[in-house]
């Protein structure tokens, strides 16, 4: 016998819990299905839990709009709730004079998305700001923070809980059909059970197409292949020489190993880029000598020895190794034909800093 | 009915129910957080010496957590002819020496563990399933003074699989003809393995709020406690127990431990025969 909700969310990440939140607002009856026993175990809690200006995304894109609604929106909520963050600003150094071009493409790439606070800072400037630091220019992204993600995530869980949402745990999703414009949905894990709803929201991140490949009718070509992009994190013992996020002019697709701060004020560098073909959170130690060199382009007083493994994160990537990145893919009916559905691929960074606007446009497709 | 049958009506009924909490709670100190409730013993020429009792404390979620709740800490102490002992503090043991003023032998302990889901600071770790510990264990008394250490090993590979050990001394006296008091300081050792399970945190628990860790073997803690003993005849007895510790450098360091300065304040009512 099958249980009737209205709205069935699969993964309870940061914009799975947004999403949900965003429904329940609107009255939905929500139920979240988490495969695991807890929220954000994946990319939500493996990421440098960084609030993005908006800076580098294509103009007009996904990434673009969602990243600069969903930051302002971010800070107010953290503010309101009380969900530690700071507002630290970051720094994107050149250190070659041949990265300034770079510099001004970004700074244009900024204001045309919506970002007219970025300054430019010369060499005494930059050093004025952060005397560790070396280059020979920067720009100043001054609406650039960190957040406590799984603190965040909370504060999602809790709002839409007062609101009527319930999160099931340890229910992996199996499979779903639409028949009739509802989706009779089978549930797995220890207490199997079917459901039937109206409105179905892909949101798993890392499984996000085993979910929709799942979903018959769905159309192969509404499926984008998945790749795997891991990125390992590597903490710098001792007090950090900086006071704000450090990034290198990004020297190809990636923004290249930056260095952020925990809300605690310990620096971490990374992530790296390691394509990989399955999910493995496994750290190798040894990736630590790639970021000497890299890091002391920026920060020449690294010491030998100074990293030590953090963590790693996986990124969903939905374009293939040396392709050009690919923006937020979030499909609704519009687009794959089948009434009620949603599927979000792709949702990589600025995933985090964009979640309340995914929220918001996702119920917007549904509309 | 009696004032002592109602008495042990009253305590069975607390330790069924604090057993219970006991399950859910994983206390993991009892031992040391009763000290005042088996600090002393009845003197009587029975073959057997009882100490049943119940009591409430306040501790961490978890060592090292900053969040804390009240924990039940049962009290059953049994031992026959001074030298076996089956005990809710001291496990199940053998008095192999067993002089006026000291006694040491093995002993099989229950070290508790930790689920993930005790704390939302765990949120993602692995459950450390409860040990099974092996040891030894010595206590000397002399005059006011009481020295006790142990060492413990965990035998199931899913729980510590460690070696720990303990050490105190105390002073005890007499506050009034009913009442003593007993002060002390405590420190544990704990080998790597033991550190690795409590305090380490895997690559694959590793998260943006929680970076890898991988503690080598050290000093665990250092601790001082108190702990007022009023006997309200020769058997019924009250304590008030309070203890703060101070975690070392492999476990103070751990991305588990919120606070490395802990504490625990409790009372128990208990009846000895």
């Amino acid at each position: 016998m099958s249980e009737k909700v209205d709205c069935v969310v699969v993964g309870a990440g940061v914009i799975g819990l947004a999403i949900a939140r965003s429904l329940a607002k609107k009255g939905r009856e929500v139920i979240v299905l988490e495969a695991e026993n807890d929220i954000g175990t994946g990319t939500s809690s493996r990421n440098s839990e960084v609030i993005h200006a908006g800076i580098y995304y294509q103009p007009g894109s996904l990434k673009a709009k969602l990243c600069v609604q969903g930051k302002e929106a971010l800070y107010h909520y953290c503010e309101e709730r009380g969900v530690e963050h700071k507002r630290l600003g970051k720094l994107i150094v050149a250190s070659q004079d041949k990265d300034l071009a770079t510099l001004e493409k970004l700074k244009r790439t900024a204001e045309t998305n919506g970002i007219p606070d970025m300054v430019f800072l010369n060499g005494p400037e930059m050093k004025s700001l952060e005397p560790a630091l070396a280059g020979v220019g920067a720009l100043l992204s001054p609406s650039t923070g960190i957040v406590d993600s799984h603190g965040l995530m909370l504060a999602y869980q809790g709002e839409a809980e007062d609101l009527g949402m319930v999160i099931a745990f340890n229910s992996p999703f199996q499979s779903a059909r639409s028949e009739s414009n509802q989706f009779h949905i089978e549930v797995g894990g220890d207490t199997p059970l079917s459901l039937t709803a109206n409105t179905l929201i892909n949101s798993a991140g890392l499984g996000a197409q085993d979910i929709a490949n799942n979903i018959s009718g769905l159309k192969p070509n509404h499926i984008p292949k998945r790749y795997l992009l891991k990125g390992s994190y590597f903490s710098m013992t001792g007090k950090s020489p900086f006071t704000r996020l450090i990034y290198p002019v990004p020297p190809d697709a990636s923004l290249g190993i930056h260095l952020t701060l925990d809300l605690g004020g310990q620096a971490k560098f990374g992530p790296d880029q390691e394509w990989i073909d399955s999910i493995d959170y496994t750290m190798n130690p040894s990736r630590a000598d790639s970021f000497y060199a890299s890091v002391r382009q920026y920060y020449p007083d690294l010491a030998d020895g100074a990293l030590e493994a953090a963590y790693s994160g996986i990124r969903p990537k939905i374009q293939a190794p040396g392709d050009p990145v690919a923006d937020f893919m979030i499909e609704g009916p519009a687009d794959h034909g089948i009434a009620g559905l949603v599927n979000l691929f792709g949702m990589e960074s600025p995933g985090l800093t964009s979640s309340l606007a995914i929220g918001d446009y996702v119920c917007a497709l549904l509309d | 009915m009696k004032l002592r049958q109602l008495f042990a009506v009253g305590v069975a009924v607390a330790l069924s129910s604090s057993f219970a909490l006991d399950a859910v709670a994983g206390v993991p100190d009892l031992e040391a957080w009763t000290f005042g409730a088996t600090a002393t013993r009845i003197e009587n020429d029975s073959e057997w010496k009882t100490n049943v009792g119940a009591g409430m404390g306040f501790a961490a979620d978890y060592v090292g957590s900053d969040d804390y709740t009240g924990q039940a800490m049962p009290v059953v102490d049994i031992e026959w002819r001074g030298a076996y002992f089956l005990s809710t503090q001291r496990g199940l043991g053998l008095n192999l020496v067993r002089r006026r003023q000291t006694k040491a032998g093995p002993r099989i302990t229950w070290s508790a563990g930790r689920d993930s889901s005790d704390n939302t600071d765990l949120s993602g770790m692995a459950d450390l399933k409860s040990s099974i510990e092996a040891g030894v264990f010595f206590q000397h008394f002399n005059g006011p003074w009481r020295l006790e250490g142990d060492l413990r090993y965990g035998l199931n590979g899913s729980g510590h699989h460690g070696i720990v050990g303990n050490a105190s001394l105390a002073l005890g006296g007499r506050l009034s003809e009913d009442s003593s008091l007993i002060l002390g300081a405590a420190t544990k050792f704990a080998s790597a393995s033991y550190m690795l399970a409590n305090f380490g945190v895997t690559s694959s628990e590793a998260t943006s709020g929680r970076a890898a860790y991988t503690p080598t073997a050290g000093f665990q803690e250092f601790a001082g406690f108190a702990s007022i003993v009023y006997n309200v005849d020769q058997n019924i007895y009250l304590t008030i127990d309070g203890r703060g510790t101070l975690m070392m450098d492999q476990a103070a360091n751990s991305p588990l431990v919120k606070a490395s300065d802990q504490y625990f304040v409790g009372t128990t009512v208990g009846y000895r025969f």
